[in-house]
């Protein structure tokens, strides 16, 4: 079966929080936070349908795509991260008896303001519960494996949730479509797209620089989305961290 | 004629590196109480382990600590305990949540700077803490803001590119060669260079030239007077 055409994201931005007024724009947002229509759907090919039907408004002229957990995987390894988390305090503590997870997650939670979102502050709240919780008693064996688990997520290939690519494409046909994803610059560039100047490193220089060649207009951006990085994006323009 | 001057954020509007380099010194201190290295070996250690976590975690105070403890649990043969790790993470802790110190005469050298060209900050490192830091630091005068992830060729082409400005009309004013001043000279930019006193010893750069385009001032009262004479030039 041919695969179907890669999305084009003219634009990305990525937001340290999306509650910000400036990233008010003029179209579909996850939620209804900003007092627009909110449509919800099981899955990826109703939205599609949706918007085509005019069933979000009229005259949208701009559709927005949330990253984490709307395009691709994330908060599965997030809660896999704990699962192993707790598997190691386990070792020195009983997990009910001394409230594991509960006690992460507040951690996790008066860490966030100074932290944000994202694997680091993630693997730097797990360090710090999980001094706390075994009373210091933490082997540095055990750290080395929390920073493990952190570098194993960031290093984790995006995998797309099923059906978004073929939806992303639909709508991108007809309105124009961007990504607004929130969390740690560094990590959500690489996820949106794997043709980053680190990917050069794996040899992708090559293709990058033909694809640009063929770009179809000169301030067209695209930022194709492609999991395994195999064929990628030229210039990694779109992505803007914005205060 | 320059159009936009940008100007970079860490050690050039506010301090940053001596927080980085005091954290260092207390990172050594706690090590030397394991092991027998001299500051310089661990330095160095230190430093290679950052540089390897690079490409996974980025510029920024949370890449620095999770470099730290990794280094401190390797050059301690795993002996290090665990308050001496949670010491090391509420250093990087107090990093983050202290308040921003403009330098001296930054403010007035921006607004000067803004009566005559458009001026956009551009800085380098982890969004959150930009983010923090530009919203504390009170200077009103940007027109944009831009939080990069790397501050290279492709990045200030980009924002050119967004700017709607040629190279030729744009200057940039910061602390690195490498960061600030090379990549926008590459392009056919000028840079006004300020060096501060500590940098990190991944942004230095030997044998740099910049090609009649980069003005040196040794503080910010002379931005202005640099960024006129480039002007005439340009």
């Amino acid at each position: 079966m041919p695969r179907p055409p890669t999305p084009t994201l003219r634009r990305a931005t990525t937001a340290g929080s999306k509650q910000d007024a400036r990233y008010r724009i003029s179209g579909v947002c996850a939620g209804a936070a900003f007092g627009l229509p909110l449509f919800r759907a099981p899955d990826p090919g109703p939205v599609c349908v949706a918007l085509h039907n005019g069933r979000m408004g009229n005259g949208i002229r701009m559709v927005a795509f949330d990253g984490d957990d709307t395009l691709w995987r994330s908060q599965d390894y997030f809660d896999d991260a704990q699962a192993r988390f707790e598997q190691i305090v386990g070792a020195y503590v009983d997990l009910a008896d001394a409230r594991v997870a509960e006690r992460l997650y507040a951690f996790e939670k008066a860490n966030l303001a100074w932290f944000g979102y994202g694997v680091k502050g993630m693997a730097l709240s797990m360090i710090e519960a999980a001094v706390e919780i075994t009373g210091q008693r933490i082997g540095a064996a055990d750290v080395q494996r929390i920073v493990g688990m952190a570098k194993e997520l960031l290093r984790h290939p995006v995998e797309l949730l099923p059906g978004i690519r073929e939806a992303v494409a639909g709508i991108a046909a007809r309105h124009d479509v961007v990504l607004i994803t929130k969390g740690d610059l560094f990590h959500q560039e690489q996820k949106a797209a794997p043709c980053t100047r680190h990917a050069k490193a794996r040899n992708t220089l090559k293709i990058m620089e033909s694809a640009r060649n063929r770009r179809p207009a000169k301030r067209r951006r695209c930022n194709q989305m492609e999991p395994d990085g195999v064929r990628s994006c030229p210039s990694f323009a779109p992505i803007r961290g914005a205060a | 004629m320059i159009q936009i001057v940008g100007f970079d954020g860490d050690d050039t509007l506010w301090r940053s590196q001596e927080f980085y380099d005091q954290a260092q010194l207390d990172f050594e201190a706690i090590i030397a109480r394991y092991v027998d290295l001299d500051s310089a070996g661990l330095r160095a250690t230190l430093l290679a382990t950052e540089r390897g976590n690079l490409a996974q975690y980025g510029y920024g105070v949370k890449g620095m600590i999770l470099s730290m403890v990794e280094a401190a649990i390797d050059l301690t043969g795993g002996r290090i305990e665990a308050k001496d790790i949670r010491t090391i993470m509420d250093m990087g802790k107090d990093l983050l949540v202290h308040p921003v110190e403009l330098l001296p005469g930054i403010a007035q050298a921006v607004e000067q700077v803004a009566t005559k060209f458009r001026v956009v900050l551009i800085t380098k490192g982890d969004l959150f803490h930009q983010e923090r830091k530009v919203a504390q630091c009170g200077l009103t005068a940007f027109q944009r803001i831009e939080v990069v992830s790397e501050k290279d060729v492709a990045t200030y082409r980009r924002l050119l590119e967004e700017f709607e400005v040629q190279p030729q009309e744009f200057a940039m004013v910061g602390n690195s060669l490498k960061s600030d001043i090379a990549p926008v000279v590459e392009l056919g930019g000028w840079g006004v260079y300020m060096p501060y006193h500590a940098t990190w010893e991944h942004e230095v750069l030997h044998d740099f030239d910049g090609v009649g385009r980069v003005v040196e001032v040794d503080s910010a009262e002379r931005i202005g007077e640099a960024l006129e004479r480039m002007s005439q030039g340009a």
